[in-house]
């Protein structure tokens, strides 16, 4: 049995998955870029500097950990008082 | 256009001496079917008395009318042209309907729905919503050090930040809240009105 051929059965699941991570990564790439949008116009209001919000780290429900494209980083969540608050870090 | 009519009724003429002298199974001219395709569906009315005596004769008779036409239609265009300048003066009318002014609440509910911009967005321009209502309490209460042209400055920068956000996402919504800003005002510096908020 010649070594580089795979059996169908893997071939098959390899195809699968593959296609599974395509059709995943739009949508998980739209919320992405819709939520660093969000961020990014919600430090705009509060009046700090960001320039565009480049990467988003999930910290937990509503808390996010920023990277800007100017460098700067915050994290950004929802505090007690139903407030919006920046944490430079 | 007596000529092509002539070159028409010759043409039809030989159709009709070769399906009655038996060719008729023979493969047709290739001109004949290049006319013959393209006239059938236009205007067969205009020339169909002219084609009586074979069935054949009809499409090829049919074909001078689009010939005519096409000459004629641009002169037919001319005036038309004029007529689309017109529409401009109903455009400068719209603008006025489609910008209405929103009562606050309204207001609230549709920055509240609208897609445009996410939940940290909302929630921080509530949060500063909020905050020029506690100005505007204390200005009232007498506590506030602020004046109404510095209260009317906030509320200004308020605006711009709202019009900012919303002008791409949500045009009609931008301009709705451009529209009710002097709306807004007045019910912020009416102590009645606004102790009803």
């Amino acid at each position: 049995m010649n070594p580089f051929l795979q059996p169908p059965v893997r071939q098959r699941h390899r195809l699968l998955l593959t296609l599974f991570l395509l059709g995943m990564t739009p949508a998980y790439a739209a919320d992405s870029i819709a939520l660093a949008k969000d961020l990014t116009a919600s430090i705009a209001l509060l009046g700090l500097p960001c320039g565009q919000v480049v990467s988003v780290s999930p910290q937990g429900e509503r808390d996010n950990l920023v990277t800007c494209s100017d460098g700067n980083r915050y994290r950004i969540y929802v505090n007690a008082q139903g407030r919006v608050a920046a944490e430079k870090r | 256009m007596n000529k092509t009519l002539r070159s028409v009724v010759a043409a039809g003429f030989a159709g009709t001496i070769l399906l009655g002298s038996g060719c008729s199974t023979t493969p047709p001219s290739p001109p004949d079917d290049k006319v013959a395709i393209t006239p059938a569906p236009a205007a067969p009315p205009a020339t169909a008395p002219q084609a009586p005596p074979a069935p054949r004769v009809a499409p090829i008779v049919a074909a001078p009318p689009i010939e005519q036409q096409k000459p004629d239609k641009p002169a037919a265009k001319a005036p038309v042209k004029p007529a689309v300048v017109l529409p401009p003066k109903p455009q400068a009318a719209t603008p006025a309907p489609a910008t209405p002014t929103l009562a606050l609440d309204t207001l609230e509910q549709r920055l509240k729905d609208t897609p445009a911009i996410g939940v940290f967005t909302k929630l921080t321009l509530k949060n500063q919503v909020d905050d020029l209502l506690d100005r505007f309490r204390a200005y009232y209460g007498g506590r506030g050090g602020l004046t109404i042209p510095q209260l009317r400055q906030h509320y200004e920068q308020l605006l711009a930040k709202v019009h900012g956000l919303l002008k791409d996402g949500d045009p009609a919504l931008a301009s709705a809240v451009v529209n009710s800003r002097e709306a807004i005002w007045g019910v912020l510096t009416d102590p009645a009105k606004f102790a009803k908020l």
